[in-house]
């Protein structure tokens, strides 16, 4: 099985007792020894504000079976600091910001790294940017 | 400034390797200006499997401020590889974390309804968590 490891640093300088934390794990299959061994990864263009359905849960789908546990890294790949995605969980289908629930605002340079149990249409991840200049978007899926 | 690196690296999950490495710098909400408040690394043992809140909205709305930025890290810091707590915002599932599995996410608080929470797979397990945010906003506003 494959082994995909998943490593993040963060600096924490914000106090005058800084924070240094260093953590890693291999990507395993739910409660399994075995390596995660599906993966996506795209670069997208976006140039509309318009709701993304970035990640439909059947995305999430192995050998026909749906994945309740994955892990998802979305980056937001603008260099324009005001630029911001805003990324929501839910049932919404592109264009649509209705049924959506708010998770955070991804501005030029930032990432993300979470787990998605994709079980259900309420699961999708979806984006909207904040402007309808051009946004690359960036995202591995690893089921 | 408050930065924080993901590398995501895997030999054999394709034909081709596969590395990933970003390094971000957590700035304010449309700014490039640091975020500037933190409460620090923090530790609790999970006794129970029913939901507890990390970061409670209610309080965020009031405190941290609408539309502001926040950076939230979550560690299962379990050793027992069935172990898992699942992690919530609003009422909805983001997903699972496993034993010694991390996250790290955007904490939006559009609402008082916005808290992060955490549910351990099971009681009586004594499930170590780790987590921390970095935030902007006034404590008291």
């Amino acid at each position: 099985m494959p082994t995909t490891t998943a490593t993040i640093s963060i600096t924490n300088d914000i106090s005058s007792v800084p924070v240094n934390i260093s953590a890693s794990f291999n990507l395993l299959q739910a409660g399994s020894s075995e390596g995660m061994d599906s993966m996506t990864s795209k670069r997208l263009i976006l140039k509309s504000t318009d709701q993304v359905d970035l990640l439909e849960y059947t995305a999430a789908t192995v050998g026909g079976v749906a994945s309740t546990h994955n892990f998802i890294y979305i980056s937001n790949a603008s260099t324009t600091s005001t630029d911001y995605i805003t990324v929501t969980q839910g049932a919404a289908g592109a264009g649509s910001p209705t049924a959506t629930e708010q998770i955070g605002r991804l501005y030029a340079g930032d990432w993300m790294f979470i787990p998605w149990s994709a079980t259900a249409a309420a699961n999708d991840i979806c984006v909207a940017p904040n402007t309808a200049n051009e946004m690359p978007i960036e995202y591995v899926l690893i089921s | 400034m408050p930065t924080a690196s993901i590398t995501l690296t895997s030999a054999d999950i394709a034909g081709d390797p596969v590395n990933v490495s970003k390094t971000s710098t957590c700035y304010k909400a449309d700014s490039t200006t640091p975020l500037d408040q933190t409460n620090g690394l923090q530790k609790l043992i999970l006794t129970t499997n029913a939901a507890t809140i990390l970061y409670d909205a209610g309080n965020a709305v009031a405190t941290l401020g609408l539309g502001k930025n926040a950076k939230v890290f979550i560690r299962n810091a379990s050793t027992v590889s069935t172990e898992f707590i699942t992690v919530s915002t609003h009422a909805t599932v983001i997903g699972k974390l496993y034993a010694g599995q991390w996250c790290f996410f955007p904490w939006s608080q559009v609402d008082s309804s916005a808290d992060v929470i955490v549910t351990a797979s099971a009681a009586g397990k004594d499930m170590p968590i780790e987590h921390m945010l970095m935030h902007e906003g006034y404590f008291n506003d």
